[in-house]
């Protein structure tokens, strides 16, 4: 009776977090990012052409805004958009799937560690519903999917006995590596500091294992499509972008430069990298610049719930405290390490889009944390009042999430109007021998393109005139009738049989004296009025 | 140069207690300033004796002397000098019992408010007014939200309440207390926040490998003291204001026991011969010895980067006054925009300031102004205050009063009146 309640309420876990994670897709947030949009948009032109929006034949990466994204996610949301066609439910499906599916690691990888049956359904409990598991699983995030088959293959090489899981988790780690780039460097490390266990080889002189290194070897293999069938240089290119060296180079304030300073403060730089993941602020509560201007800010929250940061600490003392007396503890350190590294070799100090495989190692850490405190607060009154409090917060989390941050996280990033103007747009652009686009945004065409599911055959066919692999910023590109550029009514209402879609600045007054021409619409965001559609004869 | 740093703020109500003004006495109460940190270290030192640790006490103390911080706390904070030495004697007597512990918190708490004149924010999450605003704030920004997902109010209300909302807003006080970055990583913090290298960043892997020799310890007693001292830093940071070097201040303290443990332990292993743990004691020691010589070097050239503002400007104004012969003008106008203008006067240029043509209190010269007066102050208290903080860059070609001297801040320490400062005559 027991056991069958306990997982009745396991299963109740997962389908609550299934619900939450795919409920309202189109309304929170309330409108696509821009890389949301080329998601979503490649995966239609797959599924339309077998080609993404610049005619390669499946590809294993997607040029995308030249940064050439991974592809497996695009290829993964083809289904959901076969079913309820081209829109911000399906392109995100795929990402509420993932990361629903990781709550089943996050609950395996927890059995692992914590052995008393309620806390761990409490701990499961708060742990899958923090504030970054929802946030990250309602965006169309690839590193969201990235981290649930990272988790997967950390699950399995974390209890490996036999070939079939060693084969399980090569093919967990390279579909990570499919998914996302800082996996490819991620899971490799992984793999080895498992299979070398520095910490323990320090105090112990074992023979090493060789055949340990066969896992590794295979994800190496796995991988070499995806450097064989792409120019590898190109697949730097987001590296070259963010790198530590690119940004900070010479490191040390001008004032004190010289060459002690340079290695100290380079040294230091990185050393701050790493351990920006343990500071327990950074988890809970302290939202970086970069952070808040992308579609990864949590409003008023870090990636973890406000307590579980300081509960982080426990935990993490307690693994240091213990870190020779079980291969399990020092594991959750190697993951930590191989997680963060892609990340500390970036010019950001905190950056949790690019660490999001560390986040379930994290969890771990925290799970360990909750069990130290509970070994010694046992009180009654104590467990009754933490778990109510814990029950506001995920109640919090929730609102949180799927309400206030509708609000909070309109923008640069979350650009809205077009989900709610483009489709009439498109309707009516049929008549106009021109259109006129007016964006801020620096990859306006793919809202475009997204929301008037512009046929990716045609699209095709200026391939050639799009802006070159290396080129950064604004890569809008004029195609057909349709011209992306800033409106200067006052010389473009000359122009004849034109569509514009523009800002709101525009007067009808200034509109209306012009002879034919015409606001058609007034465009509303969720919140405020965005844009205006007007025509002239 | 570091030195030469001006008197600060602390300082001065110290030495205008005493009715006491000048270089001189500024010397001697850093003097004293630092005497009374050797007898904290010393009693710090001590307390690992009867822990029968003394290479602990020993480490421990050289990490602290070694800190930017507490060569700052000296040379600029004598209050706060004080307030370790009771925090030394209490974490002494602690030993025996302690109890000692809450009265050492309330006496910080009672210290903080009554001798440093800090207002904590807590305070005004306490009286659950700004819980009220931030849940009427939180409601009206999601009713806004057009095509939003629903939420019965019921689940909404469980959370959005005065009482979860005050609880989240005092979270938000305590949990900066968790602040690697400040407290490891200063020399390169990524908010360029204000606030002085604590520990450097080479010492967060001793603080690491400290934590687990300590665990391999087992001391139930020093877990005890240890815990007790960094609940003492946590009170002491809630119930206190201002730079975060200041706040917490005393987490440097059982910091130092962790690294102290780390460093032991690294020595220990040494012994053994152990290959890497010659190589990780060396360069940690090379990397900390870098540190000292970039960071003191660094306070030395930059002290106007690390340290307060404000002492710089007051002591900008006051000589560039002490250059003009004052009984030509009717009066001399000194800001009090960022301090007690009187108190800096007195100490710069002693009884002249009785004098009543002097007038401490901030001026709008665009607005209204006196004929042959002296004006010292921010650029917008010559041209009138900008509300985005962005006054020209020649300011002084605008302003009425010929401007005789200026020169501009690192750092804003009087928003809307521009970073520039300066000493102008109105004729």
């Amino acid at each position: 009776m027991i056991n069958k309640l306990y997982l009745l309420l396991i299963i109740l876990i997962i389908v609550t977090g299934l619900f939450l994670r795919t409920n309202g897709l189109d309304q929170s947030p309330p409108s696509l990012g821009f890389d949301e949009a080329a998601l979503g948009y490649n995966a239609y032109s797959l599924l339309k052409t077998g080609r993404d929006e610049y005619g390669n034949w499946l590809p294993l990466s997607l040029r995308s805004f030249n940064d050439f994204k991974p592809a497996l996610y695009s290829y993964l949301t083809i289904p959901f958009i076969y079913i309820w066609g081209l829109n911000a439910t399906a392109v995100r499906m795929t990402s509420a799937v993932a990361g629903t599916a990781s709550l089943i690691f996050l609950y395996l990888l927890l059995k692992k560690y914590i052995k008393n049956k309620w806390l761990l359904v409490f701990i499961f409990m708060v742990l899958s519903l923090e504030p970054y598991r929802l946030h990250f699983s309602r965006s169309a995030f690839e590193t969201n999917l990235s981290a649930m088959f990272f988790s997967g293959g950390a699950y399995f090489l974390l209890t490996v006995k036999n070939k079939f899981r060693k084969i399980l988790s090569v093919l967990f780690f390279g579909l990570a590596a499919y998914s996302y780039h800082s996996a490819r460097l991620s899971a490799p490390l992984l793999i080895l500091l498992w299979a070398f266990d520095p910490i323990d080889r320090l105090r112990t002189n074992l023979k090493f294992d060789w055949s340990k290194l066969v896992p590794l070897f295979a994800l190496i293999l796995i991988c070499i499509p995806i450097f064989v069938m792409n120019n590898s240089s190109l697949l730097l290119t987001r590296f070259k972008q963010e790198n530590v060296f690119n940004r900070f180079y010479p490191y040390a304030p001008k004032e004190i430069l010289s060459p002690v300073s340079f290695v100290y403060y380079f040294t230091g730089i990185i050393s701050g990298h790493l351990f920006s993941y343990i500071s327990p602020i950074n988890l809970n509560f302290r939202i970086y610049d970069w952070v808040k201007m992308s579609p990864q800010f949590i409003p008023g929250m870090g990636m973890l719930g406000w307590i579980e940061g300081v509960v982080f600490l426990f935990g993490f003392v307690f693994i240091v405290g213990n870190i020779l007396k079980s291969f399990n503890y020092r594991f959750l350190i190697y993951w930590m390490i191989a997680g963060i590294a892609p990340a500390a070799a970036t010019w950001t100090w905190y950056h949790p889009l690019r660490s999001l495989n560390i986040f379930p190692a994290i969890e771990i850490i925290v799970a360990l944390g909750f069990w130290q405190i509970y070994l010694r607060f046992k009180n009654k009154i104590f467990v009754i009042f933490t778990i109510l409090l814990f029950l506001l917060t995920i109640i919090f989390t929730i609102n949180n999430e799927l309400k206030y941050s509708a609000f909070e996280n309109n923008g640069e990033y979350q650009p809205g109007g077009y989900k709610e103007g483009m489709p009439y747009f498109a309707s009516i652009s049929n008549k106009y021998s021109r259109v006129i686009i007016d964006t801020p945004h620096a990859q306006g065409f793919i809202f475009f393109l997204f929301y008037t599911a512009f046929d990716p055959a045609t699209l095709h066919k200026f391939a050639d005139i799009r802006p070159e692999p290396g080129v950064e910023g604004n890569l809008n590109f004029d195609f057909d009738k349709y011209v992306f550029r800033k409106v200067d009514w006052p010389q473009d209402n000359k122009l004849t049989n034109t569509l514009f879609w523009t800002r709101t600045d525009i007067t009808d007054a200034e509109v209306n004296r012009i002879p034919g021409a015409k606001i058609q619409k007034r465009v509303w965001n969720s919140l405020y009025e965005t844009a205006s559609i007007i025509t002239t004869e | 140069m570091i030195f030469g740093y001006p008197v600060s703020e602390q300082q001065l109500e110290v030495l205008y207690l005493f009715g006491i003004n000048g270089f001189v006495s500024l010397w001697i109460l850093r003097l004293l300033s630092l005497i009374l940190m050797i007898f904290v270290l010393k009693m710090w030192k001590s307390i690992f004796y009867k822990f029968k640790f003394s290479n602990i006490g020993w480490y421990s103390s050289i990490v602290l002397a070694i800190s930017p911080l507490i060569f700052v706390l000296i040379l600029v904070y004598p209050l706060v000098c004080v307030k370790l030495l009771i925090v030394a004697v209490f974490f002494q007597k602690s030993l025996k019992n302690k109890y000692y512990l809450v009265v050492l918190g309330l006496i910080l708490i009672l210290f903080n408010i009554n001798i440093l004149g800090n207002n904590p924010a807590i305070f005004n999450k306490l009286d659950l007014q700004d819980a009220q605003n931030e849940v009427t704030k939180r409601i009206s920004a999601e009713d806004s939200v057009l095509n939003s997902i629903y939420l019965p109010l019921a689940i909404r209300r469980a959370s959005y309440n005065k009482l979860f909302i005050s609880y989240k807003q005092i979270l938000g006080e305590i949990l900066p207390f968790f602040d690697f970055e400040t407290i490891f990583f200063q020399e390169i913090n990524p908010l360029m926040q204000k606030s002085v290298v604590m520990f450097y960043w080479p010492e967060v892997y001793l603080f690491v490998l400290g934590i687990f020799a300590l665990f391999k310890l087992k001391n139930n007693k020093l877990f005890n003291f240890l815990g007790g001292s960094i609940f003492i830093a946590v009170i002491d940071y809630v119930f206190s204001e201002g730079s975060s070097y200041l706040r917490l201040v005393l987490v440097v303290f059982p910091l130092s026991i962790i690294i102290a443990f780390g460093l032991n332990h690294l020595v220990e292993m040494t012994r053994k011969y152990h290959v890497i743990s010659i190589v990780a004691l060396t360069g940690v020691s090379l990397f900390i010895l870098m540190g000292v010589g970039t960071s003191f070097y660094d306070l030395n050239v930059r002290p106007d980067y690390w340290l307060d503002n404000r002492p710089i400007a007051f002591e900008f104004w006051f000589k560039e006054i002490s250059k003009l012969n004052i009984d030509q003008y009717n009066s001399v106008y000194v800001s009090s925009l960022v301090g007690d203008s009187k108190k800096y006067c007195y100490f710069y240029l002693g009884v002249k300031c009785n004098d009543k043509r002097f007038v401490f209190k901030s001026f709008d010269l665009s607005k209204e102004r006196v004929l042959n007066a002296v004006y010292a102050g921010f650029a917008g208290e010559f041209v009138g205050a900008k509300l985005k903080n962005d006054i020209d860059v020649d300011w002084e070609t605008n302003s009425i009063a010929k401007i005789v001297n200026k020169i501009s801040l690192r750092d804003t320490i009087a928003n809307q009146y521009g970073n520039d400062i300066g000493v102008g005559i109105y004729q």
